[in-house]
C-alpha cells in the first residue's frame, strides 16, 4: 500500500459516490432523497478533481510563513512537492455551485410539499407524463 | 514517507463516505438520513484534507456538515418526518 | 467603440441582478433601475469593439495575442472573446430580454425585483457562455444559467412551474456533474482549460480511452442544454410551464447555449467522427420527434415548446453536420428561428393573458376581435416553417443544401418532412385559435380580447416581423459573416 493506491482507490470512491447519486435520482421515491442525489454526484466530481490535483507523497500547497521567511528564490522544491492547486480552485467554485443549486432544490421541495401534500414522486408527478 | 497506519485512515474515510451515502439513502427516518449526511459531508472534508486540499477541506466542512444537513434539515422540519 | 467594455456584458448583468435584488420591494426604485439597466444591456453589445479580454492573470508579452499561449504556467486567465458571432447572439438575447423586462414593468401592477434580477442573471451566464474561451468558466455559466433559468420559470407560480423547474434543475444537476466529470479529465490529460489551448494540445487526434470518456460526458452535458432527444421533454415542459413571454426568452437561451457548446465541442473534437455523428442522429431525432409530439398537443403553449425544441433539433443537425456549410447554416438558422419563435411565443402570450388560458378545446374565433395578432402570428408560423420571403427559409434552405453536399440527401428530406410537420401542427394552433368559430366557454367567459394590442407586445411584434423579412430579403450580409466565423471553427482538423 502506497500513496498511488490512494489515489486510484480515491477515483474509485468518486464513481460509487456517482452511481449511487444516479441511483438516488432514478430510482428514490422520497423527493428529499432525490435532492441529496444531486448532491451526491457534485461531491464525487469534486473529490475526482481534489484527486486528480494530489499527489502522493506530496505538502499542502499554501506558503506558511515559516516557509516564506526560509524560502531562498522561486520555491522550487516547493513547486516540486506540492499537490497541483488548479483544481482546488475548481472544487471551491463547483461546491457553491452545488450548496446553490441544493437551496433552490430544497425550497421547490417544501411547495411542491405545501401543493401536494405528500414526498412521493409517484403522487405529485403523476399526471405529468409525455 | 507515509506510514501504513496514515494511509488507513484514507481507506476508511473513503468507505465511511460509501457506507454513509448508503446508509443515509435507506433511512426512513428522515432526520436520522440528516445526521448521517452531515457526517458523511465531515468525512469527505477530512479525506480532501487527507489528499493535500486544505483550503477546500475548510469549506466543505462548514457547507457539509453544517450549512447543508442545515438546509435539509429545515425542509423535513417543514414537511413530513417519516417516509411515506 | 472600444473592446475593454467586453467585460461589461458580463459584469454588469450580474451587478444590475445584485442591486435588482436588493431593491426589491421599493417599487419605483426597481422600475426605474430595471429599465434603465436594460437600456445599458442593449447598447454595450453595439458600442463594443471585436477583441480579446483576459481576467486575471496575464499574459508576458501583451503584444502576444491570448490564444498564442500554450504554456499552462502563464495562461491562467479566463479568455473572453467577441467578434460579429458573439456580438449578433448577445444583442439579440438582449433585446428578447428586453421584452420580458419591459412587459414586467409596464403591465404589472407590482414590480418582483427578484424576477428581473433573475432574468439579468441569465442575460449574463449565457452571454458569458457565447463569449467564453475558457472550458471551466463556461461551466460554470451553464450552471448559473440552469439555476437562474429555473428561477424565472418558478416566479410564474403554480404546480406546474415547481415541477417543470424540479426536474430541469435534477437533471441540471446530473448533466453540470458530467459536463464537470468530463473538464477533470481534460483537465488532468491535458493541464490547460483554455479551449484554444486544449485546441491545440489535443492536436487533431482524439483516441485516448480518457479523452474519450470525456468527450461522451461533455456530449451529455451539450444534449441537456440544448434539449436534445434525451432530455427534449424537461425542455419542452419547462417552456410549457412557463409564461409564453419568459418562454420566449428561454428557448433563445437554449438556442444561443446550443451553437456556443456545439461550437466548442466541435472545436475541441470535431475531427472525431463518432462524436458528430451521435450528435446528428440525436438532433434527427429530436427534430422529427418534436414535431410530431408538437402535432399531439391540445394547448398552445405545450405545441410551440414542442416546436422549440423540433427546430433546435434542426439547428443542432446543421452544427452537428460538421462542414463549414453546416456549421454556417446551422448558426443562421439558431438566430433565425430564436427571433420566429419568440414572434409566436409572444402572440400567444397576449392570448394568454387575456384568455388566462392557451388550452386549443377552449379558444376560438379570435381572427374578428384581433385581426392584427392574427396576422402577425400568420407571419411568424410562415417564418418558423420556412415559407420564402421569410428568414428562417433562408436558413433552412442552407441546412439542406449542406446536407446534400456532406452526402447525406436522406437527411435534407428528413429536414423538409419535419418543417412540413411543424408547418401542420402550428397551422392547426392557428386554425383553433383563430379561424373556427368562437366557442361557448370564450363567449361565457367574455374575454376581452381587443385589436389594440399593449403598445409594448405591439413594438415587440413588429420589431421582431420586421427583424423576420429583413434577414429573410437581405440574408447575405449577415451569412456571409457567420460562414466567416463557420471557416474558423473546425480549423486544425
Amino acid at each position: 500500500m502506497n500513496g498511488a493506491d490512494v489515489q486510484v482507490w480515491s477515483f474509485v470512491t468518486a464513481g460509487l459516490m456517482f452511481i449511487v447519486g444516479l441511483y438516488a435520482i432514478v430510482f428514490m421515491e422520497n423527493l428529499i432523497k432525490k435532492v441529496i442525489g444531486v448532491m451526491l454526484i457534485g461531491d464525487a466530481v469534486n473529490l475526482v478533481l481534489i484527486t486528480s490535483g494530489f499527489k502522493p507523497g506530496g505538502i499542502v500547497p499554501i506558503i506558511g510563513e515559516e516557509l516564506y521567511n526560509n524560502a531562498s528564490g522561486l520555491f522550487q522544491g516547493f513547486a516540486d512537492q506540492a499537490a497541483y492547486s488548479l483544481p482546488f480552485a475548481l472544487v471551491l467554485t463547483n461546491i457553491v455551485i452545488g450548496a446553490s443549486t441544493l437551496a433552490v432544490l430544497l425550497g421547490l421541495t417544501i411547495k411542491l410539499y405545501q401543493r401536494y401534500n405528500s414526498l412521493s414522486v409517484t403522487t405529485i408527478f403523476k399526471e405529468d407524463e409525455s | 514517507m507515509m506510514g501504513v497506519l496514515e494511509i488507513i485512515i484514507e481507506f476508511v474515510l473513503m468507505f465511511a463516505i460509501i457506507a454513509g451515502s448508503i446508509m443515509a439513502l435507506v433511512q426512513k427516518d428522515l432526520m436520522k438520513m440528516v445526521v448521517i449526511i452531515g457526517f458523511q459531508g465531515l468525512g469527505l472534508a477530512l479525506l480532501y484534507q487527507r489528499l493535500l486540499a486544505a483550503d477546500v477541506a475548510i469549506t466543505q466542512a462548514i457547507l457539509g456538515s453544517a450549512l447543508i444537513p442545515g438546509l435539509i434539515a429545515i425542509t423535513v422540519f417543514k414537511t413530513r418526518r417519516s417516509e411515506e | 467603440m472600444n473592446s475593454e467594455l467586453i467585460p461589461l456584458m458580463v459584469v454588469f448583468p450580474l451587478i444590475a441582478a445584485i442591486l435588482l435584488n436588493l431593491m426589491h420591494g421599493k417599487q419605483r426604485a426597481v422600475r426605474i433601475f430595471g429599465t434603465v439597466a436594460m437600456i445599458v444591456v442593449l447598447a454595450v453589445p453595439l458600442l463594443t469593439a471585436y477583441g480579446s479580454h483576459l481576467f486575471g492573470a496575464h499574459p508576458v508579452d501583451d503584444a502576444l495575442p491570448a490564444s498564442k499561449i500554450v504554456i499552462p504556467e502563464i495562461n491562467l486567465a479566463i479568455e473572453y472573446s467577441f467578434a460579429f458571432l458573439q456580438k449578433a447572439l448577445v444583442f439579440l438575447l438582449a433585446v428578447i430580454a428586453t421584452f420580458v423586462v419591459v412587459s414586467h414593468t409596464s403591465n404589472e401592477k407590482r414590480v418582483s425585483g427578484v424576477y428581473l434580477s433573475m432574468i439579468m442573471l441569465s442575460i449574463a451566464a449565457v452571454s458569458a457562455v457565447v463569449m467564453v474561451n475558457d472550458i471551466f468558466n463556461m461551466f460554470v455559466f451553464i450552471e448559473i444559467a440552469t439555476i437562474s433559468q429555473a428561477a424565472i420559470v418558478i416566479a410564474h407560480g403554480g404546480a406546474d412551474a415547481y415541477k417543470a423547474a424540479f426536474k430541469y434543475l435534477v437533471f441540471g444537476g446530473i448533466a453540470g456533474g458530467s459536463i464537470l466529470f468530463g473538464i477533470a479529465l481534460l483537465l488532468g490529460t491535458y493541464g490547460v482549460l483554455n479551449i484554444s489551448d486544449l485546441h491545440q494540445a489535443i492536436g487533431g487526434s482524439v483516441g485516448d480511452p480518457v479523452v474519450l470518456t470525456a468527450v461522451a460526458l461533455l456530449v451529455i452535458g451539450w444534449l441537456f442544454e440544448s434539449g436534445i432527444f434525451p432530455f427534449h421533454s424537461i425542455k419542452s415542459n419547462l417552456y410549457s410551464a412557463a409564461k409564453p413571454d419568459v418562454a420566449a426568452l428561454l428557448q433563445t437561451e437554449t438556442k444561443l447555449m446550443l451553437v456556443a457548446i456545439g461550437i466548442i465541442l466541435l472545436r475541441l473534437f470535431g475531427g472525431y467522427s463518432n462524436m458528430t455523428a451521435v450528435m446528428l442522429g440525436l438532433s434527427i431525432a429530436t427534430m422529427v420527434f418534436g414535431a410530431v409530439m408538437a402535432m399531439m398537443q391540445t394547448d398552445f403553449r405545450r405545441l410551440l415548446a414542442y416546436s422549440a425544441v423540433s427546430q433546435a433539433g434542426l439547428v443542432g443537425v446543421g452544427i452537428s453536420l460538421g462542414t463549414a456549410a453546416g456549421i454556417a447554416a446551422g448558426i443562421f438558422h439558431a438566430i433565425n428561428d430564436a427571433i420566429a419563435m419568440s414572434l409566436l411565443f409572444i402572440t400567444v402570450y397576449f392570448i394568454y393573458e387575456r384568455a388566462k388560458t392557451s388550452d386549443l378545446t377552449k379558444l376560438g374565433g379570435l381572427l374578428s376581435k384581433a385581426p392584427r395578432l392574427a396576422f402577425l402570428q400568420i407571419i411568424g408560423i410562415l417564418a418558423v416553417s420556412g415559407i420564402p420571403p421569410f428568414n428562417a427559409y433562408q436558413s433552412e434552405f442552407r441546412i439542406i443544401e449542406s446536407t446534400v453536399a456532406a452526402g447525406y440527401p436522406e437527411l435534407g428530406v428528413l429536414v423538409i418532412l419535419g418543417t412540413i410537420l411543424t408547418f401542420v401542427a402550428l397551422m392547426k394552433g392557428f386554425y383553433l385559435t383563430f379561424l373556427r368559430e368562437e366557442t361557448t366557454v370564450m363567449a361565457l367567459e367574455k374575454v376581452r380580447i381587443s385589436n389594440a394590442l399593449p403598445k409594448v407586445t405591439l413594438a415587440a411584434l413588429v420589431i421582431l416581423c420586421l427583424a423576420c423579412i429583413g434577414i429573410g430579403l437581405f440574408p447575405m450580409p449577415f451569412y456571409d459573416r457567420i460562414a466567416d466565423v463557420a471557416l474558423n471553427v473546425m480549423v486544425g482538423w
